[in-house]
């Protein structure tokens, strides 16, 4: 069973009196373990889907199966409790707490389930050890680095445990360098852990390390692409 | 809960400036409505304290009928000192003293001027116990011994040049209705607060002006002084059952009701005026609440992208106003108390109600535990619900709008 199913996913915006389609019938299936690319131009629908996929917002029609379970018609409460319980999210500007220091950060998204503290505690430092961050745990995200907020972000996205990770842009406001880091380290959680990513980039470097791209344009996905061929397409051959 | 708490301390104290203001606003508005209850309450018990301690006693016992017809006919209903039913009235439980007095319209005579004037007849020793202020305004009280002196009203005693040790004629009517007139010798002049007192009042020992109407014996009032004046009404009802219906009783605020409804217009335009600080302070939460939900638009969004529900997010706004209301209002307590508590070790403020030879009265300011209660739930309360809309609007966010927002 797929851990993401979009069946005839649709999404119109209304723009003063014009309704501009965002997603026009997407079918997409998103398998466990998977550390997949949405790739399109912008407009062309990938924040939109990355979105619908996060719960962040509803399909106009179709049908969305995370997990197996239905979500159309899903309350916003239910669906709030189904983004902390199975959807780890990583921004492209980061979006840390500003008033809360980076082990608060981190277990934010477990306290909101009411987890035991002091066992959630431990989690939260192993978490953040294994992103690197053991040495700044006491620090409010304005003491950090670019690539030190992303990695709050990405423990705060695991700390849950979730089915899946969503990452929009998740490099664009770091330096390559650091951008290099970030996706190791998302490339090792993925290999280590098996924890399911899905991103929505430009970035070629992203790309690179994807092992399937999913191009949208139009609000429509294009057919049956994988990995190589679409970073052919996209970033062309690569040097021999 | 302690989660969103946390979170709301934190967020009031992230802009500095804006929360600064938003307390002062409160600080302002719960410490200027704390002082001024506090003041009107003051204001308040010094006048009741004035009225029941120094003037009219707790109750008084007249003949029935009397209080109907005491400006026609003020001596033709007395009461005889000697009747029995009195002598029960002091052992009633909640009776501390009982003095018997005298009241009635008189003439004083000085030369070639005669002057209108209300005499009121006191038995020096036994007003003690029953007015322990009757004499706070008088420069040379009577004392028991004094058989021909009196006290006359200040402003009265300067319009008509008189000094200390001088002699005047007093002439009234007898209870016979026959003219009758005594000498009297000036002891000393009553500056109290009241106006109409000072430019009237005559004070005499109660066995003088029993000579003069022919009274031996017979007084119209007695006044009589309670030990807990929260049980006053208990007492006027004992007393009522006690003498029965030759009698009539009257609590001070029966005889004085302008007192109780001075007090009561006061408290009502200062809670007014209250309510008006409190209001400018809850619409002071209000609006840093909107512009906080506005500034933190994406941060809602993030909250709300990593599991918050939206009631959790309004409850976030809601303890963000509840703990600026809370500091706020604590900080205004603490400026009214340091405030009150200053009058009080001054011993209170003079408060004069104007006119020439009046001296005003001393106002002690009171904190009261229920007042206290009133301004800083009020607060509270009212800082929630000016809370409730700017929360209603971050709940109502949507998260992918929320994240877009910059």
């Amino acid at each position: 069973m797929s851990l993401i199913k979009l069946q005839g996913i649709t999404k119109a915006y209304q723009l003063g009196k014009t309704q501009v389609p965002a997603l026009k019938g997407i079918d997409l299936a998103v398998e466990r373990g998977e550390f997949a690319v949405v790739m399109g131009p912008s407009g062309s629908g990938k924040t939109t889907l990355l979105n619908i996929i996060g719960l962040l917002d509803r399909a106009d029609a179709g049908s969305y199966l995370l997990d197996g379970e239905e979500l159309a018609g899903r309350d916003f409460n239910e669906m709030a409790g189904l983004r902390n319980k199975k959807i780890g999210f990583i921004f492209q500007s980061f979006n840390l707490i500003p008033v809360l220091n980076v082990i608060e950060n981190i277990e934010f998204p477990c306290l909101l389930r009411r987890e035991d503290k002091k066992l959630l505690r431990a989690r939260v430092e192993r978490v953040a050890e294994h992103v690197g961050l053991s040495h700044v745990l006491a620090h409010k995200p304005d003491e950090l680095s670019g690539g030190q907020r992303q990695r709050v972000a990405i423990a705060r996205a695991l700390v849950t445990e979730p089915e899946i990770v969503l990452a929009d842009e998740p490099t664009a406001n770091l330096d390559s360098a650091t951008s290099e880091q970030i996706l190791d380290l998302m490339q090792r959680l993925n290999a280590d852990s098996g924890v399911t990513f899905l991103f929505s980039t430009h970035d070629p470097r992203v790309m690179r390390r994807a092992k399937r791209v999913v191009q949208i344009a139009d609000g429509r996905l294009v057919d049956g692409q994988d990995a190589a061929a679409a970073n052919v397409a996209v970033l062309g051959a690569p040097p021999h | 809960m302690w989660t969103f708490l946390r979170l709301a301390l934190r967020n009031v104290t992230r802009a500095k400036a804006r929360s600064a203001i938003t307390l002062a606003a409160l600080f302002f508005g719960a410490g200027m409505s704390l002082f001024l209850q506090a003041f009107v309450i003051g204001v308040g018990e010094s006048l009741i304290d004035d009225t029941v301690e120094g003037r009219i006693g707790a109750f008084q016992v007249h003949r029935a009928g009397y209080y109907e017809k005491r400006d026609r006919q003020p001596l033709a209903l007395d009461i005889r000192q000697d009747d029995v039913r009195l002598s029960r009235l002091a052992a009633l439980p909640n009776v501390k003293a009982v003095t018997p007095r005298l009241t009635f319209n008189a003439l004083l005579t000085t030369g070639a001027r005669a002057t209108a004037v209300s005499v009121t007849a006191v038995d020096v020793e036994s007003q003690a116990q029953v007015l322990p202020r009757a004499w706070q305004y008088v420069d040379h009280p009577l004392t028991a011994q004094d058989e021909g002196q009196f006290v006359l009203g200040m402003e009265l005693s300067r319009a008509l040049g008189l000094q200390p040790g001088a002699t005047l004629m007093l002439q009234a009517q007898t209870q016979a209705k026959r003219e009758n007139a005594l000498d009297v010798e000036l002891r000393g002049t009553l500056g109290g607060a009241n106006p109409l007192e000072s430019k009237r009042a005559v004070v005499l020992p109660l066995r003088h002006a029993q000579k003069l109407l022919g009274m031996d014996g017979k007084v119209t009032e007695l006044a009589v002084q309670v030990k807990d004046r929260q049980q006053l009404d208990a007492t006027v009802q004992a007393a009522r059952e006690l003498l029965g219906s030759d009698f009539e009783v009257h609590a001070w605020h029966e005889l004085r009701p302008a007192i109780k409804d001075v007090t009561f217009v006061q408290r009502a335009i200062l809670s007014f005026v209250s309510f008006i600080f409190l209001v400018i302070a809850i619409f002071g939460v209000a609006n840093t609440l909107l512009m906080s939900v506005m500034e933190r638009t994406k941060e809602i969004g993030t909250l709300l992208a990593v599991g918050m529900k939206r009631g959790q997010v309004a409850l976030l706004f809601v303890l963000e106003a509840l703990a600026q209301a809370v500091l706020g209002s604590a900080l205004g307590l603490l400026a009214a108390w340091l405030v009150v508590s200053l009058f009080v070790m001054r011993g209170g403020f003079e408060l004069s109600l104007g006119g020439e030879g009046t001296s005003g009265f001393t106002v002690v300011p009171r904190l009261l535990p229920q007042y206290v209660g009133l301004v800083l739930g009020a607060t509270w309360v009212g800082s929630v619900l000016a809370a409730l809309y700017p929360a209603y609007r971050a709940g109502k966010l949507r998260p992918v709008e929320a994240l877009a927002s910059n």
